[in-house]
């Protein structure tokens, strides 16, 4: 049985006459890496400015650990979040700025805070103030801030921008490690869908304030397997001669007369020859699969920037 | 609460600010102490301790406009830096938030005030001559300073209500100075020309009570009269701040 972490009900904002988000229902289990898939402007961030208070919804409710209404506030302190750029004093430096944080939250432990500076490899920057980071040492110190508390769950909104090749890597590997050993419930938005890819076990798709699907890892790579997808009169007789002069049981029958075949992918000419020969009438054959991006874009409906 | 205003303290206190400005006008008061003693020392007789806080006195209404050093020094431009989502986003009630700092602002504005008239008053205690008169200004002092406090509070709380309403400091510094400053001389224009009501409200605004005090001194009625809108200037200014925050984006 699994405890839901978050979940919106019936979510919206509008600004005067445009629709941020429209009733936008979201769910997310405890345990799940979520990744919240979006175009610019499809109101992802809108959504986690909701969950977090930042933004007052319009309609609709936000339930954090299974508590709605004015209770959010206290349970709030179980998340760790980072909204758009990190933000800090730009005065102060990576452990005054934390420090800040730490006494105003009332975590207990001085050593805390050199703890998250060591996770995300900011122990060394000494006196340099905030102002003088690097984009990549600002995003890796908003991080930093989000674990500070040891959260249940954190929430991401394009957490990776910034960030080099190896820092996304290191990043990744953080955050597996945070879901693996830790239980840490994560939800997390972000343009590089195949970086999404593969961190995330589950997937929500949203686009013009609407979310689209919500789907598992598991169910998202069952659909965009890898086939042949063949158009013929009689799928039945087709099913049996795959079954008889390929050997292969591989394939899936959908409504319409259309067969997926998920073997014999690099030979489409010997099973159209097959199906030929034994009396079965082509209407279309093709390769068929897709990534991320791809179910993203044919979703949406065309190729638009993700 | 106590979390809170430990970590505005460590903010405020570990910043460059505080100390450039304390010690700015400490220097400007040295300055100050420092002219009286020399044409004390260059046979000026009519110098003395007690004509040294008449000047004191004048002063109380800088009060009104510091609170918008310290106002500045706690806000910390956090809409320009956008550092309040950090708080908001971790479940710190608003209503917090913004009574934390307007406490921390006012405890830093009793700090430097403390500071700057110890300052002034024991260098000016060792440094000029005494007579009789020493007992009746300084009672006259504390006249003045029990009739400031309150007024300074109002101002304290103005000045943060717009730091919280207006997203930008420096047009948020402007109003407060319109507020407090430029506007009882439109009231008394205004008292003038269209309607003598206007010079009442005049009569009540922080500015003009505080360059009264001094000539008022020890009329008991005038220093609550003070208190009674110092207080309901605080009152109001932050129930406007708290409740235009709670509805407020946080970016």
């Amino acid at each position: 049985m699994t405890d839901t972490i978050l979940a919106t009900k019936g979510l919206t904002k509008r600004y005067g006459s445009h629709l941020a988000v429209d009733r936008a229902e979201l769910t997310v289990e405890k345990g799940q890496i979520y990744g919240l898939v979006g175009r610019n402007g499809a109101g992802k961030t809108t959504i986690i400015r909701m969950i977090t208070g930042q933004t007052v919804p319009t309609a609709g409710e936000v339930t954090l650990f299974g508590t709605a209404g004015r209770d959010l506030l206290k349970l709030r302190a179980r998340t760790g979040v980072m909204v758009e750029t990190p933000s800090f004093y730009p005065y102060l430096t990576a452990r005054q700025n934390l420090e800040y944080y730490r006494l105003q939250r009332g975590i207990p432990g001085k050593g805390t805070v050199d703890q998250v500076l060591e996770e995300t490899d900011l122990a060394d920057t000494g006196k340099k103030t905030f102002k003088n980071f690097s984009l990549g040492m600002k995003q890796r110190l908003g991080l930093a801030l989000a674990l500070m508390n040891r959260p249940d769950f954190l929430l991401l909104d394009e957490p990776i921008n910034g960030l080099d090749p190896e820092g996304i890597v290191e990043f990744r590997n953080l955050l597996l490690k945070l879901n693996q050993q830790r239980q840490t419930t994560i939800l997390i938005s972000s343009h590089i869908l195949p970086e999404l890819a593969n961190l995330a076990t589950c997937y929500g798709f949203i686009d013009n304030g609407v979310m689209l699907e919500q789907i598992s890892a598991k169910a998202l790579e069952e659909k965009c397997r890898a086939c042949i997808e063949v158009q013929v009169d009689d799928p039945n007789a087709a099913a049996l001669l795959l079954e008889q002069q390929l050997g292969t049981r591989d394939y899936e029958v959908l409504p319409g007369g259309t067969l997926r075949l998920y073997s014999f992918l690099d030979q489409p000419q010997t099973v159209a020859r097959v199906l030929v020969e034994g009396g079965v009438a082509l209407c279309s054959m093709e390769s068929r699969g897709a990534n991320l991006e791809d179910y993203f874009l044919s979703m949406i409906g065309g190729v638009r920037h993700a | 609460m106590r979390n809170y205003l430990a970590a505005e303290c460590y903010k405020v206190f570990r910043r460059k600010y505080f100390y450039s400005a304390l010690l700015t006008v400490l220097a400007l008061e040295g300055l100050l102490i420092w002219g009286y003693w020399f044409t004390w020392t260059h046979g000026n007789t009519g110098v003395d301790f007690s004509g040294s806080l008449v000047t004191l006195f004048m002063m109380v209404s800088i009060g009104l406009y510091a609170a918008i050093l310290t106002g500045d020094m706690i806000f910390s431009e956090q809409y320009k830096y956008n550092t309040l989502k950090n708080e908001v986003a971790y479940g710190t009630p608003r209503p917090r938030i913004y009574l934390g700092k307007l406490l921390v602002a006012t405890l830093v504005a009793l700090m430097a005030a403390v500071v700057m008239v110890g300052v002034y008053l024991g260098f000016c205690w060792i440094l000029l001559p005494h007579n009789e008169a020493d007992s009746s200004a300084l009672a006259t002092l504390g006249y003045v300073l029990a009739g400031a406090l309150p007024l300074w509070l109002g101002a304290q709380a103005l000045t943060m209500a717009c730091y919280f309403i207006i997203p930008n400091n420096t047009l948020a510094a402007f109003v407060v100075v319109a507020l407090l400053g430029v506007l009882p001389p439109i009231l008394q224009l205004c008292g003038l020309l269209i309607h003598p009501g206007f010079e009442h409200i005049r009569q009540l605004m922080p500015a003009v009570l505080l360059e009264q005090l001094y000539q008022r001194a020890f009329q008991t009625d005038y220093l609550g009269l003070c208190w009674i809108v110092g207080l309901v200037l605080t009152v109001a200014a932050t129930l406007v701040g708290i409740v235009t925050f709670q509805k407020r984006e946080i970016r």
